[in-house]
């Protein structure tokens, strides 16, 4: 082996990197939660930036793993294509940036309610202020959906993943969360409703029990059921 | 504090590959590089915004990084010792399946062959030849002189050859 054949072959080695998807979630962690790195001590577990790939071991989480795949191969913009509804929607610069701009303030969502998750378990004098963090947070990501509502199924699993984190709040903490699962619970109901008569029988009656579901405050459940209908709606189309 | 978010921002995007890279090259787990890998740039984002004179911030990630390996090491090999509760420690150090199917033969064969020689054989061809650094660029960061790291790029270049043959 020459020297120039070992330098090639060590040369190779330039095509090891990262993740898009780790590189950019340790990035919105960094920069996007400074002030809270500051004051409390977390690790992150960056393996659960996309938390919607499940065990396969019962048929609900079969179907998030489904609309999961959905999500991160289709893209967001493929994505509204495959889905019935919206498919037309033209893809341009502005909705690109967009897109990752309301990515973006998903992540800062995901990051801060994790943190209040592990903060309540082993920092609880500093619950507090971690709650007020995610409350700003769903508050901004709340405005960043009214702003661009046709970029809603590309967050919804992700907001739905988050829910385990967020068990602590109740009563006043919970109303900026409460905001942001019915702001998107209302756009998600809006689309399925222009689509409505492309629904079998079944589909229907499932949409009005999510409406049900969303007239009764039960913003967690209907999205849970939004997200299962729109992967059974999918596995049919194929 | 804007400004500061945003050169770091331009920091992090220059230097996520190549931190990543050179973590992973001498653990040879995603898992832990990932993990090693967050912890530099925190750390390099912390001394960033406290206003400390960082007149290379390449250099210093580098050097965060090349100790965070040493502590992880030095951790592992603590946790060998101590508690059987940290076996798949172990287990990272091995190549796994995922990798293997990403990465062909070839390049497994030399990231195996690499990983085996000393700490600082590694860092002189990592940074010299995957990172493109002249021998004066990776002299800083190892805080050793340039005819001294010009010496260690020869030698790893042999020992490299060496290792790569034992294991064909």
């Amino acid at each position: 082996m020459t020297e120039q054949e070992l330098i090639s072959r060590l040369q190779a080695l330039k095509q090891i990197k990262p993740t898009k998807q780790w590189a950019f979630s340790v990035k919105m962690s960094i920069l996007g939660s400074d002030t809270v790195v500051k004051k409390v001590s977390q690790r992150l577990n960056y393996k659960e930036v996309f938390p919607g790939i499940l065990g396969l071991f019962n048929q609900r989480k079969l179907a998030y793993a489904f609309v999961a795949f959905l999500f991160i191969f289709a893209g967001g913009f493929g994505f509204m294509k495959v889905l019935p509804n919206d498919a037309n929607v033209k893809v341009s610069k502005e909705s690109t940036a967009a897109l990752v701009a309301i990515k973006s303030d998903v992540e800062i969502f995901k990051v801060k309610s994790k943190t209040l998750a592990e903060v309540t378990k082993t920092e609880p004098k500093n619950v507090s202020l971690a709650i007020k963090e995610v409350k700003s947070a769903a508050k901004e990501l709340t405005v960043a959906i009214q702003k661009n509502p046709q970029l809603v199924k590309s967050i919804a699993l992700d907001i739905n993943n988050n829910k385990t984190y967020l068990d602590i709040l109740g009563g006043d903490d919970s109303i900026e969360v409460n905001d942001l699962y019915k702001t998107v619970v209302d756009y998600l109901i809006e689309g399925l409703e222009k689509n409505r008569i492309n629904l079998t029988e079944d589909q229907k009656k499932t949409l009005d029990k999510i409406e049900g579901l969303r007239d009764q405050g039960k913003y967690v459940y209907a999205l849970e059921s939004i997200l299962l209908l729109n992967a059974a709606m999918e596995s049919k189309t194929k | 504090m804007d400004n500061k978010n945003e050169q770091f921002s331009l920091i992090y995007d220059q230097y996520i590959d190549k931190i990543y890279r050179f973590v992973y090259l001498k653990v040879n787990s995603q898992e832990i590089a990932e993990d090693i890998t967050s912890k530099v740039f925190l750390k390099g984002w912390e001394s960033y915004q406290n206003n400390q004179n960082i007149k290379n911030i390449g250099a210093f990630l580098y050097q965060i990084a090349r100790n965070n390996v040493v502590d992880h090491y030095r951790e592992k090999g603590r946790a060998q010792i101590v508690s059987a509760d940290f076996a798949h420690q172990i287990v990272d150090n091995k190549t796994n399946l995922h990798e293997e199917a990403v990465f062909n033969a070839d390049v497994q064969m030399v990231k195996l062959a690499i990983k085996n020689l000393k700490q600082d054989y590694q860092d002189v061809l990592i940074l010299h030849y995957l990172e493109d650094m002249s021998t004066e660029e990776v002299s800083v960061i190892l805080n050793k002189p340039a005819g001294t790291v010009r010496v260690m790029i020869h030698r790893g270049l042999e020992m490299l050859k060496e290792e790569l043959i034992e294991e064909a």
